[in-house]
């Protein structure tokens, strides 16, 4: 498997939790979640995250609202509500662990390799 | 020309170009079918379609201004193919495609393992005008074979060459072949030109290329102009795609191509050394080494400047052809490049090309000073005798085998031109005329040449005609000759020294009387008659009518 390949696996991972952190900093459409997300070089291209706004909101996580836009049709304001914060959380939990997980692997398996 | 469409798209108007409307709704088709399935597809497919009149209005001009193929190319870009989309969702359904097979169709994520590459579409075959050197015939071929183009071209050349040199008849000479090889290669890449179409829209362009023809690679092709492509790529790319028996015959084609560059470059090298050291061997047939050697010859017909030139600059171009030759020829076999830097293939045929040009130029200039034929007649009066001899004293060596039927002698600073001889009746006196040839620059100047040599003595009753004679100028040959005609009363008897019997050349009557130990002629009424040395007349056909 090559590295991108694996890079594409981790990145579908998290990005449930990222939209989500996203979205916990403010109400946002998808373009700035997208300009976020493009910034932090966890997608590649925007169609990915229609799809997955759809399923978190169906979910219950995200709610939305319409706005009007000056330019263009009007625009889907994306906002996280309380199930999702307290999934949010679940996950931030998580993640810590996660991380700590592979930090102490990675520590004990390669004692060449310096960690950060 | 083009149709501009009005379109919705997320509940605003655009007035799109036809083919981008096309693009844009073979796009949409592949995101609905593959969300289709999903819950709250349709929802998906609304945010997008409000996303992309977003992403319309947004442009420079705004959303009243007309939406090209190059704009809808960029959204896609944006947004994503089906595939890119697969490829970097969470739980997406995977790389399968389904039964429409959109998922293949959204071909061209750079990303994705060869292993998943969708199965290539079947190629057609058309002439690619942006590729193109003439018709984009070759550019064509190449795209259809999944190879460069460069090595199409060159083997196009060489095959379609050799085919023309085959299928004429066989008797024919060099220069024959040569124009029958490349007229025949004209008019098959003409009839190719005519037959096969051009690739005019972009839907045909990536036929021609055997990409599906779908809104994400009209997009990509729109924005990317086809990168060049390389015989190796190529051959990589046949590596993984199988394109079925022509690519294998016209591959091994291509080797065989290369094969042959390669040795025409080894031959001419090695033609070349051996033509600088060994020319005695390798133009034994043409000149009589004894005599003269090859740059004797030159330095005889050519000034001294041209010369240098030629020598020169013929060695450069040479040298460079048969360099060119071998760096092709292992391009075409093992498919890499000796030397890649584009800089130096173009300063490399720049030198080329200017070799070539100088010494095309003086060969040329050369040619130029012996073109136009000249004429001096000259008659003599020959002796009122009942015997005439005829003698020809005989050059230092002999001619046999030299078809310009001339040297250059040393020591009298003189050129000899292979003489004729004809007989003829005359009705009153005997005269011995002399048509001399030559030839110049000009007429006028050829006239002089010819009128510079000198033939032909009267001893008493013997007619000398020796082989050597002045030229005129004496530094450069200018392929001087001459015949004569002699013309006697019926009645005349002449006899003729063995090596005055070669005057009369290589006819076949004139071989006759070789072969039958011809001594004397006598002119009668009814012709010639002829007799051998013990008296006995000879029947030789035809020998009247010379």
């Amino acid at each position: 498997m090559s590295v991108d390949n694996a890079k594409a696996q981790m990145r579908k991972g998290v990005l449930e939790y990222c939209t989500l952190s996203v979205l916990s900093g403010g109400d946002a459409y998808a373009s700035d979640i997208i300009s976020h997300l493009r910034g932090a070089r966890m997608i590649v291209v925007e169609g990915t995250l229609y799809p997955l706004l759809t399923r978190q909101k169906n979910a219950g996580w995200l709610d939305y609202r319409w706005e009007e836009s000056q330019q263009g049709p009007p625009r889907k304001y994306y906002s996280i509500t309380d199930r999702g914060r307290q999934f949010l959380a679940d996950l931030d939990a998580s993640w810590q662990e996660l991380v700590e997980t592979v930090n102490e692997i990675r520590q004990i398996h390669s004692p060449n390799t310096e960690t950060t | 020309m083009k149709r501009v469409e009005i379109i919705h798209v997320g509940g605003i108007t655009f007035n799109m170009d036809d083919d981008a409307a096309n693009s844009l709704a073979t796009y949409m088709e592949a995101l609905g079918n593959y969300f289709r399935n999903e819950p709250g597809g349709r929802e998906i497919i609304a945010d997008i379609e409000d996303r992309i009149a977003e992403l319309f209005s947004a442009r420079p001009g705004g959303a009243s201004a007309v939406v090209t193929l190059q704009d809808v190319g960029q959204v896609i870009d944006t947004l994503g193919t089906v595939r890119d989309i697969i490829g970097d969702s969470p739980d997406a359904p995977g790389n399968t495609s389904d039964a429409n097979g959109n998922a293949s169709d959204a071909n061209g994520n750079a990303t994705d393992a060869p292993a998943n590459a969708p199965k290539r579409q079947r190629r057609r075959l058309y002439r690619d005008r942006e590729e193109r050197r003439l018709g984009g015939v070759c550019a064509g071929i190449a795209h259809y074979l999944g190879i460069g183009p460069v090595a199409v071209r060159l083997s196009f050349l060489v095959v379609a060459y050799s085919i023309g040199c085959l299928i004429i008849e066989s008797n024919m000479d060099i220069p024959g072949y040569i124009v029958f090889g490349t007229l025949f290669v004209i008019a098959l890449y003409c009839l190719l030109w005519i037959v096969i179409p051009a690739a005019r829209t972009t839907a045909q362009r990536l036929e021609m290329r055997g990409e599906p023809v779908n809104v994400t690679n009209i997009g990509r092709s729109v924005r990317e102009p086809a990168s060049p492509s390389v015989l190796a790529e190529g051959l990589s790319a046949a590596g993984r795609v199988t394109r079925g028996f022509f690519t294998v015959v016209f591959r091994v084609i291509v080797v065989i191509c290369g094969v042959f560059f390669i040795g025409a470059g080894l031959g001419i090298i090695v033609g070349s050394i051996f033509a600088l050291f060994m020319q005695d061997l390798i133009f034994a047939n043409f000149i009589d080494w004894n005599i003269l050697t090859f740059q004797e010859l030159a330095t005889r017909v050519i000034s001294p400047v041209p010369l240098a030139l030629l020598y020169t600059f013929g060695a450069i171009s040479i040298t460079l052809l048969a360099l060119a030759c071998l760096h092709w020829g292992t391009w075409l076999v093992i498919g890499t490049q000796i030397i890649t830097r584009k800089s130096l293939h173009v300063t490399f045929f720049f030198i080329w090309a200017t070799a070539t040009i100088v010494a095309g130029i003086v060969t040329f200039t050369e040619i130029r000073r012996n073109i136009r034929p000249g004429l001096a007649q000259e008659v003599i009066p020959l002796p009122r005798a009942d015997t005439l001899y005829i003698d020809s004293p005989l050059p230092v060596a002999r001619l046999d085998n030299n078809p310009l039927g001339a040297y250059f002698d040393r020591e009298k600073n003189s050129f000899h031109g292979r003489l004729y001889l004809s007989i003829g009746r005359s009705d009153s006196v005997a005269t011995l005329t002399i048509n001399k040839h030559a030839y110049g620059p000009t007429g006028n100047l050829a006239d002089r040449y010819a009128a510079g040599t000198a033939h032909g003595t009267i001893v008493g009753d013997t007619l000398l005609l020796p082989r050597y004679f002045n030229t005129n100028p004496p530094d450069k040959w200018h392929f001087q000759s001459a015949r004569f005609r002699m013309e006697v009363p019926a009645g005349t008897i002449m006899i003729f020294t063995d090596a005055a019997r070669e005057l009369f050349g290589y006819s076949l009557w004139a071989h006759a009387l070789n072969r039958n130990g011809v001594h004397g002629l006598v002119m009668t009424e009814d012709g010639v008659r002829a007799w051998n040395r013990d008296g006995k007349e000879i029947i030789i056909n035809g020998f009247g009518g010379h």
